[in-house]
């Protein structure tokens, strides 16, 4: 009887405490917490094989507000000048030796590997997703997220996120049938300066690449005001011109 | 006490291996996860580019046309190997709003009976980027407009793309242009202009045009309403008036179309008469291209697309030319008279790419099969509308190794005689394509 009192008014408490909880709010918070508005920022993407060989991409990303993003590959030699730019829904790829952009989708990967241009080309989650449901865990909160449209690589995302710093921890993210296609870990949080204070390595795994990892480390994040023509498919060959 | 000393001894062993072992994950997690972002500072002075080794064994069709046309003079083989050595590198430099670029391209073919060599400055170039609105070049540059995959009919101031291998670095031509930029907020986004002056003369851009002159070109590119469109326009006094457009759309994430079409006034081009003669044609000619890209949930792209050539033959004026051939040949033969076969082998026009009206393209490529990483299988298929043959090409390429590129090709070709692709030199190539990236 005592046990019956006591779970349910903590479950009550619970419940209580996740409808006081603005779950978009926090996702809001979160994408600040893990970039200024507009930024640039260096990116390593591993690809890990079962027999754990690997294969390393580094990548200059530009991002302006909500909706612009573009990325340049530096490495290795093989891709290197290829580009990617992302406005709203519309996304191209820009292959040097091809000279022109051509259209590409949020679900194809440029690299190869569990990581896709959305993982790649990411706006803002809240651009992207709204909050459905929040769980207050203690120490962490769940936020069980809706895409906002079709277009979206992953229908549904589940966020564990820290509750001090309000930073992620993992997200999988799932097709609308709730089946998972991969999921993200977010690690080793470190202080890049200038208020930005973030996981600096995401790893990722997939049970569609049974065996095979996929980490992304990021470098020098740094707020940076830039133009919206840089965001236009005449100056994507020319993004590395950005570059100091 | 001695077994107690025992399992003091292992449980000592045991803390020494987990802390090496320990000690071996995390120095190997610290070397895995290693990202020391200094090396990839932009630097002044940049070279890359790629070296290639293309060895391809043909089987070739021994009565077909073509086969005729360019080995006339030799003897008759079944196979043909050769080999093809390529450097294609980018040296640039930049400093501030200052960029100069150097593209050489080296090719060295070789085969049984022959060898050749070939150096080709592709791009070179000097440019002003006094914001990222304006950009001015001088030199030579390569362009590539158009948003079809295979052909691009309002690629007014390129050379022709080879639809077998579209991706191929071209040639660019000799040019003085511009691209200003303005982005904006509602239904048009983005708005370019991008003017040009192309000059032709003995010694500059004279495979453009014959005629000496100044020539002038111009693309105004929108994104609007979440499409890409470019207005292109070409005239001057080496090139009768050229114009079209093109545009390109998501319908969905996963499916784009897109479709190119250009009007070409006063089209000139060789034709073969019934009785053999050969004359200069000149009439207004519309290409036009519609085409789709889909990306299956197997992660399967499609690619395809229909080209109407105008400016090319119908069957009847390419059967004019076979029997042109045949008669040129039949005279070597019997005469070792040469003259006809050579004028014959000389009307570019018919060997072209895709020299007659109707097309179609197929290329289908899947990523990571069977979720296995960098082995990318494809193929594409070429058909030609008007009589049914074909150019059928499967082909496998590994990028598992840092800055390799392997690629195995096949090209069948099917068709009858008097059919374009029965009536090309090769019935069968293997081709194994080696790249190095540096």
């Amino acid at each position: 009887m005592i046990l019956s009192i006591l779970l349910l008014t903590f479950g009550s408490a619970l419940i209580l405490s996740a409808q006081d909880i603005d779950g978009n709010a926090i996702l809001e918070k979160i994408d600040r917490n893990l970039s200024p508005e507009s930024f640039e920022a260096y990116r390593k993407l591993i690809n890990i094989e079962p027999n754990g060989r690997t294969k390393e991409f580094v990548l200059y990303t530009v991002k302006k507000g909500t909706d612009k993003v573009a990325a340049l590959f530096l490495s290795p030699a093989s891709e290197k000048g290829r580009s990617t730019l992302r406005l709203e829904d519309n996304m191209w790829l820009y292959i040097p030796n091809l000279a022109k952009p051509i259209r590409i989708t949020n679900l194809q990967s440029v690299v190869g590997g569990v990581f896709n241009n959305a993982d790649i080309m990411r706006l803002d989650y809240a651009v992207e997703y709204s909050v459905e449901e929040t769980e207050d865990l203690g120490r962490e909160y769940i936020l069980h997220c809706k895409a906002r449209t079709r277009t979206v690589s992953y229908d549904r995302l589940t966020i564990r996120v820290e509750k001090k710093r309000l930073l992620p921890i993992q997200i999988d993210c799932m097709t609308a049938a709730e089946m998972l296609i991969k999921t993200l870990s977010f690690k080793e949080v470190k202080d890049f300066g200038g208020g930005i204070v973030r996981p600096s390595v995401i790893e990722t795994e997939s049970p569609l690449y049974k065996g095979y990892k996929s980490v992304m480390i990021f470098a020098n994040i740094k707020a940076r005001e830039l133009k919206d023509e840089v965001f236009t498919l005449t100056f994507i060959p020319q993004l590395d011109s950005l570059r100091r | 006490m001695e077994r107690k000393n025992c399992h003091k001894t292992r449980l000592l062993g045991f803390l020494i291996l987990g802390l090496f072992l320990f000690g071996a994950t995390a120095t190997g997690q610290e070397e895995e996860f290693k990202f020391d972002v200094d090396e990839f500072t932009r630097k002044a002075f940049s070279l890359d580019g790629y070296m290639e080794f293309r060895p391809s064994l043909s089987w070739l069709n021994l009565d077909s046309s073509f086969y005729r046309l360019r080995y006339y003079n030799q003897d008759k083989r079944e196979t043909r190997g050769e080999g093809y050595f390529a450097l294609l590198a980018d040296l640039s430099y930049r400093k501030g709003i200052f960029e100069a670029l150097l593209e050489p391209y080296l090719d060295y073919a070789v085969s049984p009976f022959e060898s050749e060599a070939e150096a080709s400055l592709f791009q070179g170039y000097i440019s002003l980027k006094p914001s990222p609105s304006l950009t001015v070049y001088a030199g030579k540059r390569t362009l590539r407009w158009g948003k079809g995959y295979a052909w691009s009919p309002t690629a007014l101031v390129e050379r022709p793309k080879n639809p077998n291998e579209p991706d191929l670095a071209r040639e660019g031509y000799w040019m003085i242009t511009a691209d200003y930029t303005k982005s904006f907020q509602g239904a048009l986004k983005t708005l370019s202009f991008t003017p040009i002056i192309i000059p032709v003369s003995r010694s500059v851009n004279n495979t453009f045009s014959k005629k000496e002159g100044l020539n002038f070109a111009g693309k105004i590119y929108l994104l609007f309403l979440d499409t890409d469109i470019d207005f292109v326009v070409l005239t001057g006094e080496s090139q009768p008036t050229r114009f079209g457009l093109d545009f390109s759309r998501n319908l969905r994430s996963n499916w784009e179309v897109h479709g190119e079409i250009a009007v070409l006034r006063d089209l000139e081009r060789s034709s073969v008469q019934e009785d053999g003669r050969i004359q200069k044609e000149i009439f207004d000619a519309t290409r036009y291209l519609l085409g789709m890209r889909y990306l299956s949930e197997a992660e399967t792209t499609y690619i395809l697309e229909y080209y109407h050539n105008g400016g090319g033959y119908g069957s009847l004026e390419m059967e004019d030319f076979y029997s042109l051939v045949d008669r040129s040949y039949e005279r070597y033969l019997v005469l070792g008279d040469d003259l006809q076969i050579r004028e014959a082998a000389g009307l570019e026009s018919y060997g072209g790419f895709t020299p007659m009206r109707d097309y179609l393209f197929l290329r289908i490529m899947q990523k990571d099969p069977f979720g296995i990483l960098y082995w990318n299988p494809a193929a594409t298929a070429i058909v030609n509308l008007a009589d049914g043959s074909a150019s059928w090409a499967p082909e496998l390429t590994y990028k598992g190794f840092t800055n390799f590129e392997l690629r195995l090709k096949a090209v069948i070709l099917t068709g009858k005689n008097r059919e374009e692709f029965g009536e090309k030199p090769n019935r069968f190539r293997l081709e194994l394509r080696a790249r190095y990236f540096f």
